[in-house]
């Protein structure tokens, strides 16, 4: 058990050596650290130090375990099954669903679709909410902040129904600007759809302050892109007052090609289906069908049942750590990164000043060398960033950049490995500039 | 420098960090790359930082391939450094009949690079081969 605080003669000696933030952070990191046995490992004869969990988290046994279980025990084809398996996997998949929809708070689980990920969920709103509800003329306000799945999708609506994208801008220290997103707010503004937490820049967006703004100047619905929201802030989608709230598995310590979506149970019965296929429908004729009852109308084929039951495993485990714990810890890990990195010379971090108003996501540059080298120096010395634009071009562009080199933290990482990282970029920093 | 010499020195450098330094360091001491040559036909598509790579023919008998190259990546420059000691100084029929593959193998590039640098390099050989083709 993650937090579990019994002690070993091992574990006193690993906290023998934790700086102070680590010690009066509620979480047990080392033993978090055991349930996760790909962090043991070198590269190069170095220790793995990985800080890339933005873009994917590693996966603790007891969701390596649960899932394996399925495929051991249970596994068979979900509905209409009259066979022992088939019930067995039918009890799996919905009851995860009912276990995800409860983490959420969400009022019913038929709320709950699965989906392949955040993508997918994003592109399923876009495109069945904007046959229900965005004409010729209408508005979709988006930001410059986007990850290009709650970008792309709508640009493709916008394109297909003659809609038009409006663009809330960042200001310097990468926030939403709230002015100019106010100033777009009106009657022609279908939907507003925003991250809850930027891939980027970790900036955490006030997305339920947002939330009222939308419903007091319009009658827009109201889409949260939660990718880098839901594995790393406790979320209650009654509270924070969106519509739709989108994520992955595969960030949260779940599975790869699993993640849902969220939506309020009126809209998803008013929108029409985003794919067709079996699962989905009630009757089938010639001319015509009809549908499933939500959520299956939105789930055709036969779905990821063994992903839905690693999602119920990895949101037990979240749980059992607690999301306020793992926020706590990440900030002071983010608090030493920035520290850090700041004396590091030519070296620029993007995104909000304050540590607390990130979810673990250091993004930076240095004058001078190029972000994928500096993050190959980095593999070189174990430590695993990621480079690039981060499938969020216009946030690179707003600030006069094409890449940036970006260190993303989760509940397994070390105040220890974080000095690695500052360390591991002066090495870097000597050697690209000569 | 000869491959030899290369894969020699590579060779003997205890991990990665130092055969990137290294690396790095061919690149700096290459030429620097004309800017009129910096042209969007000169570019290398594949590279994941911007790199252009032009060639020509220098007088001589039988003439010789002659590469300069640049990048905003310090390490894809040092990458094309290797690329020069291979190809400069080669009629193009022998350029082209160089085996590319083994000498990646015998620098142990395959253990430096991710699939994406891999890509880059490569995307810098095709486009080597192919002034080298129209050359020949």
């Amino acid at each position: 058990m993650a937090t579990s605080t019994s002690s070993s003669t091992e574990r006193s000696a690993t906290q023998a050596v934790v700086p102070r933030t680590e010690a009066t952070s509620p979480l047990d990191v080392a033993a978090v650290r055991r349930d996760f046995p790909i962090l043991d490992q070198t590269v190069d004869g170095k220790p793995l130090v990985y800080l890339d969990n933005a873009a994917s988290s590693q996966k603790p046994r007891q969701v390596i375990d649960a899932i394996s279980a399925y495929y051991l025990r249970d596994h068979a084809n979900v509905h209409r099954g009259v066979h022992e398996l088939a019930r067995r996997a039918t009890e799996a998949y919905e009851s995860s669903r009912e276990r995800v929809a409860r983490w959420l708070n969400a009022g019913d689980p038929h709320e709950l679709v699965w989906t392949r990920g955040t993508s997918e969920a994003l592109n399923l709103v876009a495109f069945s909410i904007g046959q229900a509800r965005v004409g010729h003329g209408d508005e979709i306000v988006i930001s410059e902040m986007e990850h290009h799945s709650n970008l792309v999708p709508w640009q493709l609506l916008a394109e297909r129904n003659g809609a038009r994208l409006r663009y809330v801008g960042l200001t310097d220290d990468g926030q939403l600007d709230l002015d100019q997103l106010v100033a777009l707010l009106g009657a022609r503004i279908r939907v507003v759809s925003l991250p809850h937490v930027s891939n980027a820049l970790g900036t955490i967006n006030p997305v339920r302050e947002i939330g009222a703004l939308v419903r007091e100047e319009s009658d827009a619905v109201y889409v949260l892109d939660g990718a880098q929201g839901a594995p790393h802030l406790p979320v209650d989608v009654r509270e924070l007052g969106c519509d739709f709230y989108a994520f992955s598995g595969h960030k949260m310590c779940g599975p790869t090609g699993m993640g849902a979506l969220w939506g309020r149970k009126s809209l998803l019965e008013e929108m029409p289906p985003y794919q067709g296929g079996g699962e989905m429908i009630e009757h089938v004729q010639h001319d015509h069908s009809t549908w499933a009852e939500v959520p299956h109308k939105f789930e055709a084929g036969t779905p990821n049942i063994a992903g839905a039951v690693g999602m119920a495993a990895a949101v037990d485990y979240l749980e059992d750590v607690g999301l306020a714990a793992i926020h706590e810890h990440e900030m002071a890990l983010t608090r030493a990164a920035m520290e850090g990195l700041g004396g590091v010379g030519g070296l620029r971090i993007l995104g909000p000043a304050h540590p607390s108003a990130r979810a673990g996501v250091v993004p930076f540059v240095i004058e001078g060398t190029s972000a994928q080298d500096l993050a190959t120096m980095l593999d070189a010395q174990g430590i695993a960033v990621r480079a690039g634009h981060h499938c969020a071009q216009l946030v690179v562009d707003r600030f006069g950049l094409t890449a940036t080199t970006r260190a993303s933290f989760y509940l397994y990482n070390t105040v220890q490995e974080v000095e690695r990282l500052v360390r591991g970029v002066e090495t870097a920093r000597r050697i690209l500039l000569g | 420098m000869t491959i030899e010499q290369l894969e020699k020195r590579l060779g003997s450098l205890a991990d990665r960090t130092l055969r990137y330094h290294y690396i790095i360091q061919l690149g700096r001491r290459l030429p620097p790359m004309p800017q009129e040559l910096k042209t969007e036909e000169n570019q290398v598509r594949g590279c994941m930082s911007p790199a252009w790579l032009a060639g020509g023919l220098e007088e001589g008998d039988p003439p010789v391939l002659r590469f300069v190259g640049d990048s905003e990546s310090i390490i894809v420059k040092g990458l094309f450094a290797i690329l020069a000691e291979v190809y400069n100084g080669q009629p193009p029929e022998e350029a082209l009949a160089v085996d590319l593959s083994d000498i990646f193998d015998r620098l142990k590039l395959g253990e430096a690079l991710s699939p994406n640098r891999r890509n880059g390099f490569y995307s810098m050989v095709e486009k080597i081969r192919r002034v080298a083709a129209s050359l020949a």
